[in-house]
């Protein structure tokens, strides 16, 4: 058993920390006031490799696997949910699907410029009939000879707005449901029928881009159905895996400087006469905060290395994605707290992170669901068939 | 053109602590670096790599682990990656061991190597490597020009510049800071330890032999080591002047003012 990081991953894990604090975090405020990232520093990123980290090089990725994604996300976790948000819906989904279910053809067209950040992908698949209940989307996809009509909306889409191409999912026999009947495809923003409804005001990650996509007899090229025709939810379902591993390690690197900045405070905020770090109150909240970050760091670290070597790794995925938001949750609630006055104030960064830590327990499928994924996958083992 | 890179890996002073009794360092936790201005050295031959077609050779002597500042060198741009492994009780035979690898490395235009080494705070290496090697030094260079078969820089002074011009072959040191070295991209990182080689040399390989190396004495001595008095860490307040004086006062008021 070896704990370590592998030399690569370790340059990988500090380049990535060097970039973050030099580029990132000087801008991170100005994201979420201005509620967009900037262009030049998203040309900054995809020169320095950020968007494809864990595809191959052939697919203009940096070929650092699953690992080298989730160290990657943990340093966006700490400095910019919004930049983690936009990675993590681009490479974690968005692209993911492609890498997954593509065709050689569409790889080399899509996946590449991708990978390379010369285009920003999206993963659609909420709708305002269908969250949790992911089998009941009603957005259809109907063939017309070389192509399908597509009707419907998508909403709360991440990148969304920004989006060029989109890895969506339509119902193509509204009879077989999610056993068949759902198919995924690869949408250009520039395909005739495609346009941007509502853009979302949110309660966190202001600066990520999140809205409507409205589909009006948009046409789709048979060529851009993704995976197999009528196999689209169990594409959603993989590439899901993949990006609740990354909304985990996101959580990790915002729990951490969550327990960072509650060490920092309490170092140097003076109460009765000393320190409040002498307080057996604020020891409690920052050793159980020091203990959860360690437990998810173990069960993401194990989950990326299953993933890469090519082990089962869906339950603990789910796992990473359940825990992780709520380990971050717990860390920004209680670095507010121990912040007091100060951590309620606006311009101060836990402030934001209280609200920026909220999303996770939500997208990507809601804590709720992955519980009963769980649970469903545990009873499985026992031959009881969990009904929704 | 042929620049030749020396790559010393260093103990991060952050991560090395001092004890206070017996004034030793204690090195448990501490995290290894390439020493900053060699970096920066790097950094000024990646960029003469640039203009006239160059090619450049990271150079490093020291124990195994120095291979990761020779891989970090090759995914910054390095073209080739020599380390010499063994050690160097001091200065004058690290200038001397380098000196011989420099010269199995055949013909060289520039070497370029860090003023000052993180920790010590020693900066003999360049100049003894210039006067072994024989050639002329410019020390604490600044915005280098190669041009003609000479090379021109600013080099530091305590009271400004001297502005001055050497016939290449030549030896540069650099301060940290002097610039900013670029990041290594990802794809590069990873192409760095996957697909690079790093050739090994033995300090037996250069004619010499470490134990004559470690026994002989050095003409440099550490007398004493202690601990700097430890001074709190500033905190630099960011955003725009409003949010800044928002701020302030609540900072100031931890800090008991």
């Amino acid at each position: 058993m070896d704990f370590e990081l592998s030399k690569e991953h370790q340059l990988l894990q500090r380049a990535v920390r060097e970039f973050a604090e030099a580029e990132i975090v000087p801008l991170s405020a100005e994201i979420e006031e201005k509620k967009e990232i900037p262009r030049d520093l998203i040309e900054k990123m995809a020169e320095f490799g950020l968007f494809g980290v864990p595809f191959p090089q052939e697919y203009g990725g940096a070929g650092a696997g699953v690992m080298g994604y989730c160290l990657m996300m943990e340093e966006m976790g700490k400095v910019s949910a919004s930049v983690g948000a936009l990675l993590g819906a681009h490479i974690g989904i968005g692209s993911m699907a492609i890498y997954l279910d593509g065709t050689e053809e569409q790889k080399g067209k899509y996946l590449l410029p991708l990978a390379k950040g010369e285009k920003i992908a999206a993963f659609a698949l909420t709708e305002p009939g269908a969250g949790s209940d992911a089998a009941s989307i009603q957005l259809s996809a109907v063939r017309d000879g070389d192509h399908f009509i597509l009707n419907g909306s998508k909403i709360w889409i991440t990148n969304g707005p920004i989006a060029d191409v989109i890895s969506l999912f339509a119902v193509t026999d509204k009879a077989l449901g999610a056993r068949g009947g759902v198919t995924a495809f690869i949408v250009g923003k520039e395909f005739p029928g495609f346009s941007i409804g509502t853009i979302d005001e949110k309660m966190g990650i202001q600066g990520s881009a999140t809205g409507e996509l409205v589909f009006e007899d948009c046409r789709v090229p048979v060529d851009n159905v993704l995976g197999q025709f009528g196999a689209g939810f169990i594409t959603a379902m993989k590439t899901l895996d993949i990006g609740r591993m990354g909304l985990g390690a996101a959580s990790l690197g915002g729990a951490e400087v969550a327990l960072q900045k509650s060490l920092e405070y309490a170092k140097y905020r003076e109460q009765f006469g000393g320190p409040i770090a002498h307080k057996q109150a604020i020891q409690f909240m920052v050793a159980d905060m020091a203990t959860e970050i360690e437990a998810l760091r173990s069960l993401v670290y194990r989950t990326a290395w299953m993933a890469d070597t090519g082990q089962e790794f869906r339950r603990l995925a789910d796992m990473c994605k359940l825990f992780g938001s709520e380990v971050a949750s717990r860390a920004a609630d209680r670095a507010v707290q121990i912040h007091g006055g100060m951590g309620y104030m606006r311009d101060y960064f836990v402030e934001r992170m209280y609200r920026d830590a909220r999303i996770g327990e939500i997208f990507e499928g809601t804590n709720e669901i992955q519980r009963i994924v769980i649970a469903t996958d545990l009873f499985r083992e026992l031959g009881v068939r969990i009904r929704p | 053109m042929k620049i030749i890179a020396i790559l010393r890996e260093r103990f991060d002073p952050e991560t090395v602590r001092v004890s206070r009794t017996r004034g030793a360092l204690d090195t448990r936790r501490a995290r290894k670096f390439i020493n900053p201005s060699d970096k920066n050295g790097l950094e000024e031959a990646l960029c003469l790599k640039e203009s006239p077609k160059a090619e450049v050779v990271a150079l490093s002597f020291g124990s195994p682990e120095s291979e990761d500042a020779l891989r970090e060198a090759m995914a910054m741009g390095a073209d080739e990656a020599v380390l010499i492994s063994g050690e160097s009780p001091d200065e004058s035979l690290e200038a001397l061991v380098l000196s011989r690898a420099i010269g199995e490395l055949g013909e060289f235009d520039l070497v370029i190597i860090g003023h000052r080494v993180a920790g010590y705070g020693a900066s003999q290496v360049g100049p003894r490597l210039a006067e072994i090697l024989g050639v002329p030094q410019i020390t604490r260079a600044l915005e280098v020009e190669i041009a003609d078969g000479k090379a021109r820089a600013k080099s530091r002074r305590s009271d400004g510049y001297a502005l001055l011009e050497v016939p290449l072959p030549a030896l540069l040191t650099v301060d940290s800071g002097a610039n900013k070295p670029r990041y290594p991209s990802l794809p590069a990182i990873i192409s760095a330890y996957r697909e690079r080689k790093v050739t090994t040399w033995t300090v037996a390989d250069l004619g010499l032999d470490q134990a004559t190396l470690s026994e002989r004495d050095g003409i440099t001595e550490v007398r004493e080591t202690y601990a700097a008095e430890e001074r709190e860490k500033g905190e630099r307040i960011t955003g725009d002047a409003a949010q800044a004086v928002r701020i302030l006062p609540e900072r100031l008021r931890w800090r008991g003012f």
